[in-house]
């Protein structure tokens, strides 16, 4: 694919990454803090993301499995930073997630929470996938000699 | 008649027996006894206009009987069998009555009226009518008529009526067994038919012409004539059956005439003539009433398709939304599955597929929608929204969606909004979006050339002439093609009174009139009255060429109508049409800032424009950045205007029209320019319609000049400005609101506390976007170490939400501290020099949080904290918060000076 195609491919996908409600508006301003100065800005922080989802995701998976009652107190906790970083990343997918996580913590609804779990896990894989899916196209462009054409999503 | 007298009488006589088990029996001594009865039944005789009597007798057994008689000082007698025979018995004897043989029952009338006092002591178990009478009544329990028999004494015909008196009330389902063992007595009611029926038929028997027979019909093949002599057949005979409540007998009223007509020849012609006007009128009564039947059965008829075109309606838009909803859910599934198509690897021509797949899919589900819209109005199941809403933004969207289309054929393509027109209303946005974009839609549609010009004004406003309403008349128009008047086009409105104003409206509400008008093919005059219809599409020539389904206008009149407006049009052939509707709003507040543009404020620019309309268009859209505007109508006068320096000019717009009507002209104007004014002449811009004249383009750019593309949106028209100024290097929206919250923050040191990386990589890139110094702190304890006086620190934003020492409790800390230092400060105790020249310590703190619900708020100032942000930033909250606590940096300064 020669760079026009994939600059029009990223724009395609990128919307349908909106539409589709995996990220929200706060992504977009992600990539709009993105610059000359700060180039790699999104990845980083979406790698921060990944990595701090993931341990997020194991510690409660965790608290969870305890045998002898669980704290959800401690769960609440947990799903509060997830629901805060994926928020501020704006996957928006995630972050509803664990708006419904927490009501279930609220509850000390164990199935629920269980449920919810799962459910999140789905959502957070899911976006990852998406992200990976994109930046893995922004290399290419930037490999490809062009640039990756923020501007060019009409609708922010 | 007859049968209503007979029904009277039955009941009273129905009366009288429930009277009798009341007061008769089971009281001792009787309260009724003969003379009471008879008394009683005398005076209520007006009550059974048909009886000659009514008598009451005891069922008494065997074994009782003489002890009865004992009591009565009478002895039971038998009836005598002359009642049975028709042979003639004149003159009534009851001392003939012997006394009643030996029984196992008898019934001896113990009550009776004074008519047929007589028949006290007969048994009447010993009469054979009467006995049948008496068992079928008790067994019954309900009244029972013997045939008509002649009658004791009078021996005139007679029909008996019998009762029978129960000791107990008996259920409705009592068998006849039980009925028999309670009775108690029957009561009989004699029907004198022949002397009391003469009366009543004679009454309607006339002058006797009438005759009246009645017959008991029980037997069908030999009827018994109970009333009426002079049996002899008669065709013109008239039959009535009669039906007085036994239903084991029938009985017939027969009527015919008496006499038959003598002949005489008066009579014969008379007859003859009357005959003839008989037939006549009877032929046109026969007419009138076929006619009548005729209009009766076609206006049921009517009714009836009525009916089921109604149904047929309300199925029709059941069946439509039911069937488009249906259809809209799996086409998103199909529309989904395209877009992960379109991420897999495809070559050029699958990709080109997947597209024109993905948009003939996307133009079914628009056309679904337009449907559902059409089936929801039809339903009554649409309801507005009620939300504040910018209605200039919302024209500016709907303009940006005409502009390729406009662009292509060259079609100007504008909008005007009045400046009384509020910046905030509040309605349903989405919907006044629909109107526009569906007249718009139209007019594109049919406009190859010409002008597409969008006004909205308040109502009030278009019976004052206006500015614009003033030059928009026949000749002058906005690109100089003739319109039809467009007053037209609101002649028909029912809420435009004399003074345009909507007296309908509360104060808060005000009503705005939008046109479309365009120079387009217009609507054929015979069209005209159709167009509001659903699915009726303008002409099949146009229609070919114009895809559609016809529905929008339609919707559209539904949608103005929901918003208390109306919709109307004028339109010539060839001309053009315009479409105006009005819709009501409530005024929204305008506190919900404006997209401002500081870099624009106090500039001047000059508009060079021949036309005066679309000159007001152009300095309408310059106005809205907030630059100050003069109009000149030719480039000379452009000259003269910046040479006599009265003003200065930041920048200067040339409709293109102008530009290129003398290139000669144009040169010397830039030259000229040059000479007077360097800065000024590069930033000339010319406003351009078109872009199909790439070689003039180029030219332009030559000559270094920049070209504004129309249609003018305030938004596009500020990014076009600033590249060419030079504020900010793209130039767009969102490097605006970036550029302000520079001002505010560059090279400021900022503490942002949150115990969430994440976010802390968030808020740190996006206050670094800004110029300011940021330090991080994951936790409330760092902050308080961190914000311990001296610090150098212009701002904190706080995380609300941390374990250990959260938001609330790090700034309660940290006021704690400051509070100390301030007063050492004040006391002495600590030098000012130490404290950085500080003398009253009070850092602003922000607290960060995602939820703004007012509790948060409060607690947020209770606990010393300055004010917070909403999470994740919104750079005009954030400027807007800054901006209490800091003046502009001097970065900021010198971007205001360029």
């Amino acid at each position: 694919m020669d760079v026009i195609q994939m600059q029009r491919t990223w724009v395609e996908y990128t919307k349908s990454l909106y539409r589709e409600g995996y990220l929200d508006s706060q992504f977009a301003q992600l990539q709009l803090l993105q610059d000359e100065s700060n180039p790699d800005f999104v990845v980083e922080v979406v790698s921060l993301f990944f990595e701090d989802s993931e341990r997020l995701l194991n510690d409660l998976t965790k608290v969870i499995d305890q045998q002898q009652g669980v704290d959800f107190k401690k769960v609440d906790a947990h799903v509060h930073q997830l629901k805060g970083s994926s928020s501020s990343i704006g996957a928006q997918r995630v972050k509803n997630a664990c708006v419904a996580f927490r009501s279930f913590c609220d509850e000390q609804n164990i199935e629920g929470s269980l449920r919810c779990l799962h459910q999140v896990k789905q959502e957070y894989y899911l976006v990852k996938n998406k992200l990976e899916n994109l930046f893995s196209l922004e290399q290419k462009i930037v490999a490809a000699g062009g640039s990756v054409p923020v501007d060019e999503l009409g609708f922010l | 008649m007859l049968q209503d007298q007979f029904n009277a009488s039955m009941t009273h006589v129905q009366a009288i027996s429930i009277l009798i088990s009341t007061f008769h029996h089971g009281k001792n001594p009787l309260a009724i006894d003969q003379r009471t009865f008879a008394k009683y039944t005398e005076k209520t005789a007006f009550e059974r206009p048909l009886m000659s009597g009514v008598a009451y007798a005891i069922r008494v057994l065997h074994l009782e009987r003489e002890k009865f008689e004992r009591q009565q000082g009478w002895s039971i007698r038998k009836m005598n069998t002359v009642q049975q025979n028709p042979v003639h018995k004149d003159i009534h004897m009851p001392e003939k009555f012997e006394p009643s043989p030996v029984q196992e029952e008898y019934a001896p009338v113990i009550l009776a009226q004074d008519t047929v006092a007589h028949m006290v002591s007969l048994d009447l178990l010993s009469g054979k009518e009467d006995c049948d009478n008496a068992i079928r009544a008790r067994e019954s329990g309900k009244g029972v008529l013997t045939t008509p028999f002649r009658l004791l004494k009078t021996n005139r015909l007679g029909v008996i009526l019998t009762f029978a008196v129960y000791k107990r009330d008996l259920p409705a389902d009592a068998t006849p067994k039980d009925r028999v063992e309670a009775t108690d007595g029957y009561l009989e009611g004699i029907f004198d038919i022949e002397s009391l029926a003469e009366n009543l038929f004679q009454q309607f028997a006339g002058k006797k012409t009438i005759l009246v027979n009645l017959y008991d019909t029980t037997n069908r093949s030999q009827p018994i004539s109970m009333y009426g002599s002079e049996v002899y057949v008669d065709k013109l005979e008239h039959v009535i059956a009669l039906n007085f409540g036994d239903p084991l007998r029938n009985h017939e009223m027969r009527c015919r005439f008496k006499h038959k007509a003598p002949l005489s020849w008066l009579a014969i012609t008379t007859t003859g003539s009357t005959l003839v006007i008989t037939l006549l009128l009877g032929y046109i009564v026969f007419a009138t009433m076929n006619h009548m039947a005729k209009v009766q059965e076609e206006y049921n008829r009517m009714v009836e398709l009525k009916k089921k075109a109604e149904a047929a309606d309300v199925a029709k838009s059941q069946f439509l939304s039911t069937v488009s909803h249906e259809i809209r859910t799996p086409m998103h599934g199909v529309l989904g599955i395209l877009d992960i198509l379109l991420d897999t690897d495809l070559d050029v021509t699958q990709q080109d597929h997947v597209r024109t797949a993905q948009a003939s899919g996307k133009t079914l589900v628009s056309l679904l929608n337009e449907v559902l819209d059409q089936a929801k109005i039809e339903s009554g199941k649409l309801d507005l929204e009620s939300v504040p809403f910018d209605l200039r933004a919302i024209m500016d969207d709907v303009l940006s969606l005409f502009s390729g289309k406009s662009q292509e054929n060259g079609v100007e393509l504008a909008v005007y909004i009045s400046h009384r027109v509020p910046d905030m209303l509040i309605g349903d946005p989405g919907r006044f979006r629909q109107i526009i974009t569906n007249l718009m839609g139209n007019s594109i549609k049919f406009t190859e050339k010409g002008h597409i010009f969008v006004t909205v004004h308040l109502v009030e406003e278009v019976m004052e002439t206006t500015d614009i309403e003033r030059e928009a008349s026949s000749r002058n128009t906005l690109s100089g093609f003739p319109v039809p008047d467009k007053r037209r086009s609101w002649a028909g409105f029912k809420n435009i009174g004399q003074d345009g104003r909507n007296c309908s409206l509360s104060p808060d509400r005000i009503s705005v009139i939008v046109s479309v008008e365009d120079t387009g093919e217009g609507i054929p005059q015979e069209a005209q009255p159709r167009i509001f219809t659903p699915f009726v599409q303008v002409g099949s020539s146009i229609s070919r060429k114009q895809a559609g389904t016809g529905i929008g206008l339609s919707i559209s009149k539904c949608l103005v109508t929901l918003m208390d407006g109306e919709l109307g049009f004028v339109s010539i052939p060839k001309v053009g049409s315009t479409f105006t509707f009005t819709a009501s709003f409530t005024i929204g507040c305008s506190k919900q800032s404006k997209i401002i543009y500081p870099e624009f404020q106090c500039m001047r620019a000059l508009v060079v424009d021949s036309r005066q309309v679309r000159a007001i268009v152009s300095k309408y859209h310059v106005q809205r950045l907030g630059i100050q505007v003069e109009v000149v109508p030719s480039l000379d006068h452009a000259l003269s205007t910046i040479s006599i320096g009265n003003a200065i000019f930041s920048m200067v717009l040339v409709e293109q029209v102008v530009w290129d009507a003398d290139s000669a002209v144009s040169s010397l104007f830039v030259n000229k320019l040059r000479k007077l004014d360097q800065q000024l002449s590069s930033k000339l811009f010319i406003l351009a319609n078109s872009v199909n004249h790439s070689k003039k383009r180029d030219m332009l750019e030559l000559h270094g000049l920049s070209i504004i593309m129309k249609p003018l949106r305030s938004s596009m028209l500020a990014a076009s400005l600033q590249r060419a100024i030079g504020v900010g290097n793209k130039g767009n929206l969102r490097k605006l609101s970036s550029l302000s919250l520079s001002g505010l923050l560059a090279g400021r040191k900022i503490l942002v506390v949150d115990d969430n990386y994440v976010n802390l990589k968030v808020a740190a890139g996006a206050l670094k976007r800004y110029g300011a110094d940021v330090v991080l702190a994951e936790s409330g304890e760092k902050a308080i170490s961190f914000l311990e006086p001296p610090h150098t620190f212009d701002a904190c934003f706080m995380d609300i939400q941390m374990p250990a020492i959260d938001g609330f409790e790090a700034t309660r800390r940290i006021r704690e501290m400051e509070d100390n230092i301030n007063d050492r400060i004040q006391n002495g105790d600590a030098s000012i020099e130490a404290c950085r020249n500080i003398s009253n310590w009070h850092v602003p703190i922000l607290a960060m949080t995602a939820d703004v619900i007012q509790a948060t708020q409060d607690e947020c100032i209770r606990c010393g904290m300055d004010g917070y942000i909403s999470k994740p930033f919104e750079g005009e909250h954030l400027y807007r918060e800054l901006s209490r606590f800091f003046t502009s940096s001097p970065l900021m300064k010198c971007i205001e000076n360029f």
